[in-house]
């Protein structure tokens, strides 16, 4: 997988031998432009460079970099719950990975659906995760309504 | 520990990673950490050049890469392993337990003291004052010894580094005056 070139293994390598923490790779990964061009990516190829990444024997630095770029590059284009699904099967290889899976959730907030039905929206709390999923819409009224729609929450 | 995982490990042993050691606060709060003992010379390569870049020319490497320890390690555990602090509540709390108090300003800060640097309630680094502020009244900052994740030991002054856009907090041990 050549996602990265040697200067971005360089520069990221070196943002990751000072890193105490998880929010500092977060806060220094998501500036990169290698990583924002990552970012671009579909999750799912995101996910299986994360993978290859925790699987690679023995582990090198351009493996761990990869990782944690293609982690910081789900988590801010919308794949954070790929990657907290992903978790379950992790080998633990990438230590921050769960941090930075917490990082994201905080700075996202508290976790709030909203829902647009034709000019309304519709904002709800979950706690837990859930798929907000909309079985029937109204007819384009510009009045709010309360009884024209039905909202389904499937786990 | 078993005899099989040395805390030290000699030349010509097997690489291990993962390791833990028994360590409390004095107040006997078990304090998780992990000793990463394989270091290759790859990251060892990429830690030294980043450095010296991150680094003006005010600062002094004192001591090469290492996987053992990281800054709160250096403070916190002598150099014996990485502890992790993810939440600067955390930090404060086990300062808290071993006796320290706040330092609320940065001119009083005096060789001995602890320094945390966080953003946004996380701590992102700690290390310890080794020249007071008043040592260097042109730029009345400290110098501080500090140990960034696995790369080296460098004394610097507090302002700069990697982590100089954070905020910096000192402490210091209560122990009984010396008068």
């Amino acid at each position: 997988m050549t996602w990265l070139s040697q200067n971005d293994v360089e520069r990221l390598g070196a943002d990751l031998a000072v890193a105490n923490s998880a929010s500092y790779i977060f806060r220094r990964f998501r500036a990169d432009p290698t990583v924002k061009a990552l970012a671009l990516r579909d999750g799912k190829e995101l996910l299986e460079g994360i993978r290859r990444s925790e699987q690679a024997a023995p582990p090198k630095l351009e493996d761990e970099v990869l990782g944690y770029a293609a982690a910081v590059a789900a988590l801010t284009s919308g794949h954070a719950p790929d990657l907290t699904a992903y978790i379950a099967t992790s080998s633990g290889a990438l230590k921050w990975l769960p941090q930075l899976i917490e990082l994201a959730r905080q700075e996202a907030g508290p976790p709030v659906n909203v829902v647009s039905i034709g000019q309304n929206q519709y904002q709800f709390n979950v706690s837990t995760p859930a798929n907000v999923r909309v079985t029937s819409t109204s007819s384009g009224t510009s009045r709010p309504s309360s009884r024209s729609e039905k909202l389904v929450l499937s786990d | 520990m078993s005899s099989a995982s040395p805390l030290i490990a000699l030349p010509g042993d097997p690489i291990e990673t993962g390791c833990a050691i028994r360590l409390d606060s004095r107040c006997g709060t078990p304090i998780s950490n992990v000793q990463d003992k394989s270091l290759p010379p790859e990251k060892v390569r990429v830690a030294l050049a980043g450095a010296k870049k991150d680094f003006g020319q005010n600062a002094k490497i004192v001591n090469g890469p290492s996987g053992y320890y990281n800054c709160a390690g250096l403070v916190l555990a002598a150099r014996r392993t990485q502890i992790g602090t993810p939440d600067l509540n955390v930090i404060w709390g086990l300062l808290t337990e071993d006796g320290y108090v706040r330092v609320y300003e940065e001119a009083d800060a005096e060789v001995g003291d602890v320094v945390t640097y966080s953003l946004k309630g996380h701590c992102e680094h700690i290390a310890l004052v080794v020249a007071a502020a008043s040592a260097h009244p042109m730029l009345g900052r400290p110098r501080i010894l500090s140990k960034h994740g696995w790369s080296v030991e460098v004394v610097h002054f507090a302002h700069e580094g990697p982590y100089k856009d954070c905020d910096r907090s000192y402490f210091r041990t209560r122990n009984y005056d010396l008068a």
